[in-house]
């Protein structure tokens, strides 16, 4: 088995990573032999664990893909799973090879159309990407996608949401009460995380005379950030807002531990989006800390009362529902080790992948 | 779907060059930045270094590192180096009697495998990094 990742993102986004080394752990799992790709600096690598097996030079996609044939050639590789990236002529040879070497093949859409308001301005590569996109089909027979669709650019799908790896997710511990209400949000920011919502939020009530002390903690890095920084000082939040770096390891722990409720995404509107399946919300069910979050999930709904969703679109983030939902959650019950239960039984990889290893088996 | 007309065979080769031209501009970049430099040279644990390469790419790596690692000497095929610079510029036969388990970073991407093949007779496969693996690679 071996899990292809083209883009550089996997190597340098450590929530992308982490998502792509937990899958790579189930399918070894399930496969006993298995391994993965990376590029970075120009190099493809291969690895098998955490071992480096080869790399090899490759600037283009017809070079990458070239390197990865001889690579299942000489480990006999049978599995592919791609994370998709963009499509060119060269990926579709690609998969017109494992097509004729009898090769079973899934594919991972991590966005669907319209994933690239936003992201890539070029037409060139959207037109190409998208002519070679609906293409696909005629090699690629099973993808995966985090939306609930049957078919992805005419691929039967199935539909994935993201997983968690609860090992690495310790449960939160509760914090004494004392008066305030301590939100976090753990992300690499990007603008359609949308947390300007919180802040112009708290900033509406502080304006309106809000009395409640309200704190938003604001752990990881990003391009959004400057933008967040400069709202923070604009409103005069300073003293309710921290921006606390990238934390990880205990202080990462520590910092749940000493917050009431974590905010998910609240800004999938802006690349056209209305459903989502954030990792972030699913670490933030293992570890037990009630959250907010801004879009349709097929993991979360009305029976998750630890999950308030609010509205996809940029209204600013209601601090009297925050207070309302903190005094709910607050109430003396337990709900921390349902929150977990819940991800043990629902959101780990093992359970969420397991229609992909079916297909790979039958 | 067939392997590529003549009219794809020429987009693929473009596509390459392009790809080169490109990635060698950012690598150019990249070695303007002091910070990153030291650090990637720390990371590799480098003291002693040999660089494979006589064209610009050899040259600005050479003024990037300088005077931070002990460069022994530009190893180019001909002997040869586009922009003068005040180390010895070495055959490989001479690397083959100089060599002292140094890395060696090659340059010119055009080149890295045959450069590469070269480099395996005599040096151990973790001692040579592509340019762009010294600059941005996984470690």
């Amino acid at each position: 088995m071996l899990y292809v990742t083209y883009e550089d993102s996997v190597v340098h986004a450590i929530g992308i990573r982490k998502k792509m080394q937990a899958q790579y752990r189930v399918f070894k799992k399930a496969f006993g032999e298995a391994y993965y790709t990376l590029y970075r600096g120009q190099m493809m690598h291969l690895y098998r664990e955490n071992i480096l097996l080869e790399k090899e030079l490759a600037f283009t996609k017809g070079e990458c893909n070239t390197v990865i044939k001889d690579w299942i050639e000489r480990y006999n590789i049978s599995k592919v799973y791609v994370r998709h990236y963009s499509a060119d002529r060269q990926e579709l040879l690609f998969y017109q090879y494992l097509n004729e070497k009898d090769i079973r093949v899934a594919v991972e859409f991590p966005t669907v159309f319209p994933a690239y308001q936003g992201i890539i301005d070029s037409k060139v590569v959207t037109a190409e990407d998208t002519y070679y996109k609906n293409r696909m089909h005629e090699y690629v027979r099973c993808c995966t996608a985090y939306q609930p669709m049957e078919k992805v650019y005419g691929i039967p799908c199935i539909p994935l949401v993201n997983g968690v790896d609860i090992d690495e997710q310790p449960q939160k511990k509760s914090r004494k009460a004392d008066g305030r209400i301590v939100l976090l949000v753990v992300a690499t920011y990007t603008k359609w995380h949308g947390h300007e919502r919180v802040i112009e939020g708290m900033h509406r009530y502080y304006a309106d005379g809000g009395t409640r002390e309200i704190i938003f903690n604001i752990v990881g890095s990003g391009g959004q950030l400057n933008y967040y920084e400069s709202l923070v000082e604009e409103y005069g939040l300073q003293g309710h807002v921290n921006f606390c770096g990238v934390l990880s390891g205990e202080k990462l722990d520590e910092i749940y531990d000493a917050s009431d409720i974590a905010i998910g995404d609240l800004g999938i509107y802006r690349v056209g989006l209305k459903s989502g399946a954030p990792i972030k919300e699913r670490e933030y069910c293992a570890r037990g800390i009630p959250f907010i979050y801004g879009h349709d999930d097929m993991s979360f709904g009305k029976d998750n009362y630890y999950a308030r969703q609010v509205s996809n679109d940029e209204t600013p983030i209601d601090m009297q529902m925050v207070i309302d939902f903190y005094n709910e959650m607050y109430d003396g019950r337990e709900f921390a080790e349902d929150m977990r239960q819940y991800a043990l039984l629902n959101l780990t990889w093992n359970k969420i992948l397991q229609p992909v290893i079916d297909y790979y088996l039958c | 779907m067939d392997k590529g007309t003549i009219e794809e065979q020429i987009i693929d080769e473009y596509t390459w060059h392009c790809k080169i031209e490109a990635e060698s501009y950012k690598m150019m970049g990249k070695m303007l930045d002091e910070t990153l430099i030291r650090e990637r040279l720390d990371v590799y644990a480098i003291s002693d270094l040999y660089i494979y390469g006589g064209a610009y790419l050899a040259a600005q790596l050479y003024r990037a590192v300088k005077d931070k690692v002990n460069v022994k000497g530009i190893v180019d095929k001909e002997g040869r180096s586009a922009v003068k610079v005040d180390i010895p510029v070495i055959k490989l036969e001479e690397l083959r009697e100089l060599y002292q388990d140094e890395k060696v970073i090659i340059t010119p991407p055009r080149f890295y495998r045959a450069a590469k093949r070269d480099l395996s007779q005599i040096i151990a496969a973790e001692n040579i990094l592509f340019l762009g693996e010294f600059l941005e690679g996984l470690f």
